[in-house]
């Protein structure tokens, strides 16, 4: 009769369990971290004024509709990409010198992207797409991963970069972030990798 | 050795009763032997007194008597052609009357603690099918999945060649019930990369019940019950085990298995049992799939005491599992996947390698279960049990920074169940069983990880009971019927993203469950309270080698927490996942068939079946949504009424002595019957055929050729959406085809096996096989990479296995 007397010990045992688990505390929040809620763009030139193209989610809600990007663009439908927004034209044959900064600032203290770009260099790179025929602007990258890791890799990262501008018009111009894109790479369409920013910034250079 | 052992016995024994006999010997010793199960006498049992040579044997009341016995203290075995031989000490003094139960149902009894090698079948009248040691075996280094595919219309849903989940007749995840050793698997089986998490090495038999018929272990399996039973353990002195050591070309990598049991004829034993698997890389024919890699470690334990009329057993089994997953199907937005769909080959390409990096998933799963039987005269058994199960799942995402190295999912889910059964056996032509259940369950997701819940916090509470009775109605006809009732309660605590609240409309249907408000986010308490019925009626005729089976089965099963309260990103999946609060149960009316017809040299059973389910839950695309990834695939929860219509097809053939052809074919037809279109992810019709060389005279060899041909799945809704991207620095609308199913495609494979005498009274096996052969490229409609890569390529696989 061993055997009873270890069946009773069980069902103590799961007495014991079920009145431990009844308490009734509220699970804590969870804010997404790792999200990018803020970008900021800015592109200087000698003698010229900045411009800085934005794109901010306020609401700190990255993975799901975003209000701003609706409702700035009436005709948008979801298969379009977000809208940032654009400070001023930009002028004819010139050469801007771009910087990135992306904040997550929906946690606090505010999450600084950016400086995890630099320390994972090697893992991340922009792409820079000019849309439209109407639109005469070319980016090229400023920086190489070694700038931010000293590993010796002339690999391009895009935090800094270079837009030249050609003849007066107007254009999308789209900004990708890739995580572990293939490196080296010829464009977007053999990086690979996945998509952490898409963005779109409708550009006048006038 | 064992030879003259009897024979100094034999001469100890006349010695002894010599001596004893010139006593006053008058006693006398009568009574009767009668089935401890119903009271039968039993005819022809004999009698023996040991140490004398009174031997007798029962008439046909199962009555015996003996004279000129001298009194005294015997052992006296009483031994029957179907009965368990039971040996009882008795007092015989003057005339001494003994009444003598014996147990009638061998099998049965060996069943009762550790359940084995299944020989009767788990339903009256359900179509069920059993894969046998042998077979589980073979598939040593592979999964529980990939095995149980052997049985006709049972598929998988793949992600990867590791995380492999059963498909039976159609239906999957919460639709198939996982019995591993008598305990329903609770391992977060509603997701579709979620594998049982079950060592299949633990098993001696694995029987596949296609539909609900099988009460007893839930309500609300629509789909099937799968049960995995260990090897049955002998009720002898014996001291044995095995050791199977596998090793395969593609993955470099392989499989340890071992196992060793010991056990007492007075009933007591103890079993251990431990499996370790390794893999790299695996290949596709033309590139390395990289950071497919896994590695898995079980273990499993056991002891307890197989009595008579009563016994025990406590169990536990470990299993953990790290399981890398393709690294170019990690994609971050719908444009993304349209490029992976597009360029037909992976993006990340490396060497080979064992590294398991993220994406992948680690889980960890601990079961231990305690069971008390009793035997009852005239009436039947009785089982108790008490389970508990802790399964914690990680998930994890390519991350930056601090993150990198921590989970993008964690969960932890804990189950407790007290079960209990009694089975009423006494009656020669009916059995009852009836039983009750509760069950208490926690879910808790670690809120470390930095993203937000895609299961909440929840608490699950249920109780269910049941009862089944199987009657013959004549020497050829078994009727069978059943019926349960199942409680469910959930009392959840959610996080919901105002916008998502109002988007899904629940701030009209649900404003009284939010209890606490953060900003941004609603904290609410949903509670549901589910009532359901399920049942099962059939018919069983037997008439010589033909068996005629019609089952019709109502299922209902509650909907899941995944089903209810998805809200949020499944990094695996790469899709944003939504529940929907407002899901009512899913019921389903099974109406199954079968005729099978079994000789010395013909096994056919064909067995078709419909099943109509009301409320179906789905989860389809349905869009994308804009965030700063851009968009990315939404895939919702949806409810529709659906019904199946299929077929599955065995049949095997004795050519000769030697050869043996069998075939296996499935066909399932599923469609929604709500927006008239065909279901998404239904198997496609596929057919199997072997040709069996085996020849036991030379050394046991097996040769096997098989060919596994699987159809195009013709019948598939269009969820195909237009994207708008960027080509050549212009605004174009691309299709992106999710739903076309790939080709058909036809796989090759070999087996040979043979034994040898080995060390002592051991025996060694080998066995060698290959499958893909022509190394042909293909595509698994049911592969949730298939949009990213080839399936596997070609392999060798060498096996050796040791029993001693």
């Amino acid at each position: 009769m061993k055997a009873i007397k270890l069946l009773a010990l069980f069902f103590t045992g799961i007495l014991v369990f079920a009145s431990c688990s009844s308490d009734d505390d509220n699970p804590a929040p969870v804010n997404e971290e790792e999200l990018i809620t803020s970008v900021t763009i800015t592109l200087r030139a000698e003698g010229e004024e900045d411009v800085t193209m934005t794109y901010s989610d306020e609401s700190g809600l990255g993975h799901d509709h975003d209000h701003e990007g609706e409702s700035d663009d009436e005709d948008d439908h979801d298969h379009e990409g977000v809208q940032g927004v654009v400070s001023g034209a930009l002028k004819p044959n010139v050469t801007y010198t771009g910087a990135i900064v992306l904040l997550n600032e929906s946690v606090s203290p505010v999450e600084n992207i950016t400086a995890e770009i630099e320390e994972e260099a090697d893992e991340h790179q922009f792409f820079f797409q000019p849309i439209g025929s109407e639109l005469s602007i070319t980016a090229t990258y400023a920086d190489t991963e070694n700038d931010y890791l000293s590993n010796g890799s002339d690999n391009p990262v895009g935090l800094k970069f270079s837009l030249t501008t050609g003849a007066e018009g107007h254009g999308d111009f789209r900004v990708i972030l890739r995580h572990q894109p293939k490196k080296p790479n010829t464009g977007l369409d053999d990086a690979g990798g996945e998509t952490d920013m898409d963005i779109s910034f409708h550009v006048h250079v006038e | 050795m064992k030879f003259p052992f009897p024979l100094i016995l034999l001469l100890f024994v006349f010695g002894n009763t010599g001596i004893l006999c010139s006593q006053n010997c008058q006693s006398g010793f009568s009574g009767t032997v009668v089935d401890f199960h119903d009271g039968t006498p039993l005819e022809n049992a004999m009698v023996h007194i040991l140490g004398t040579d009174n031997i007798t044997v029962t008439d046909i009341d199962g009555k015996f008597a003996m004279q000129n016995i001298c009194p005294g203290s015997y052992e006296v075995e009483i031994s029957h052609e179907s009965c368990t031989t039971r040996i009882m000490r008795i007092e015989i003094s003057g005339n001494t009357e003994q009444r003598i139960t014996l147990e009638h149902h061998l099998e049965e009894l060996k069943e009762v603690v550790v359940q084995g090698d299944r020989n009767h079948p788990v339903t009256n009248s359900g179509t069920e099918q059993v894969l046998h040691e042998q077979i589980i075996e073979k598939y040593s280094s592979a999964s529980l999945g990939d095995a149980l595919k052997e049985i006709s219309g049972v598929s998988s849903l793949n992600t990867g060649s590791a995380i492999v989940k059963p498909v039976i007749q159609g239906l999957h995840s919460s639709r198939i019930i996982t019995m591993n050793n008598g305990v329903r698997l609770q391992d977060q089986e509603w997701g579709m990369e979620h594998a049982p998490n079950l060592d299949l090495n633990a098993a001696g038999s694995l029987t596949v019940v296609k539909g609900a018929a099988a009460l007893q272990y839930g309500g609300d399996a629509i789909g099937g019950v799968i049960i995995a039973d260990p090897m049955r353990i002998p009720v002898k002195d014996t001291l044995y085990g095995k050791t199977l050591v596998s090793g395969a070309t593609n993955g470099r990598g392989g499989s340890l298995m071992s196992s060793l049991t010991k056990s007492y004829e007075n009933g007591w034993y103890w079993s251990a049992q431990g499996t370790a698997k390794r893999f790299g890389d695996f290949k596709a024919p033309d590139y390395s799939l990289t950071n497919t890699g896994y590695a898995q470690q079980a273990f499993t334990t056991s002891f307890g005491l197989n009595k008579f009329t009563h016994g025990f057993d406590v169990y536990y089994s470990f299993y953990r599992n790290e399981i890398g997953i393709l690294r170019s199907s990690h994609i971050g937005s719908q444009e993304d996947l349209l490029n992976a769909i597009n360029s037909r080959q992976p993006y990340v390409v490396e060497p080979f390698s064992y590294d398991i990096n993220a994406p992948k998933q680690e889980v960890t799963h601990h079961l231990a279960k305690i069971r008390y039987f009793q035997r009852f005269e005239k009436l039947g058994r009785l089982n108790v049990q008490y389970d508990f199960q802790h399964n914690n799942r990680q998930e994890y995402d390519i991350r930056r920074g601090s993150l990198k190295g921590v989970p993008a999912m964690d969960m932890e889910l804990t189950t407790h169940t007290l079960s209990s059964d009694f089975k009423f056996d006494a009656h020669s032509g009916r059995k009852i069983n009836a039983g009750i259940l509760l069950r208490y369950q926690n879910n808790i997701p670690d809120p470390e990880t930095g993203v937000r819940r895609l299961i909440p916090d929840y608490k699950r509470y249920e109780a269910g009971a049941f009862a089944s009775i199987s009657q013959y109605l004549n020497d050829a006809l078994v009727l069978d019927a059943g019926i349960r009732y199942d409680y469910s309660h959930l009392d959840a605590k959610k996080y919901y993203r105002k916008n998502r609240w109002e988007q899904q409309g629940y701030d009209e249907d649900f404003g009284d469950i939010i209890t606490e408000d953060y900003g941004d986010q609603w904290l609410t308490n949903p509670v549901f309270d589910f009532h359901n019925i399920s049942g099962t009626a059939g018919l069983h005729y037997k008439t010589g080698n033909n068996d005629i089976l019609f089952n019709y089965a109502l299922a209902s099963r509650a909907p899941n927490p995944a089903e209810l309260f998805s809200d949020g990103l499944h990094h695996s999946a790469a899709a944003i996942e939504l529940g929907d609060l407002r899901m009512n149960p899913e019921v389903s009316h099974k109406f199954s068939f079968s005729f099978s017809r079994n000789n010395e040299k013909l096994h056919v059973t064909v067995v078709p079946y419909a099943n109509y389910i009301h409320d179906f839950i789905l989860l389809e695309p349905s869009g994308g949504e804009l965030t700063i990834r851009g968009a990315f695939p939404v895939w919702q929860y949806k409810q529709v009424n659906a019904r199946f219509f299929g077929i599955d097809f065995d049949f095997s053939y004795h050519l000769s002595e030697n050869w043996t052809y069998t075939n296996k074919s499935a066909y399932v037809h599923a469609r929604d019957v709500t927006r008239d279109r065909p279901l998404i992810d239904i198997p496609p019709a596929n057919t199997s055929n072997r040709i069996t060389f085996s020849k036991p005279e030379w050394k046991n060899l097996q040769l096997t050729v098989r060919s596994d041909y699987v159809f195009r799945q013709n019948e598939y809704p269009d969820n195909n959406f237009d994207l708008r991207v960027v080509e050549n620095g212009a605004y174009v609308d691309r299709e992106v085809d999710i739903s076309t199913p790939p080709g058909a495609y036809h796989l090759l494979g070999v087996d040979a096996s043979a034994s040898f005498p080995f060390v002592k009274k051991s025996e060694i096996t080998f066995g060698l096989s290959a499958n893909n052969i022509f190394n042909t490229s293909y595509r698994d409609y049911l592969n949730k990479l298939r949009f990213f890569s080839d399936d596997l390529g070609r392999n060798f696989q060498l096996q050796i296995k040791i029993n001693y």
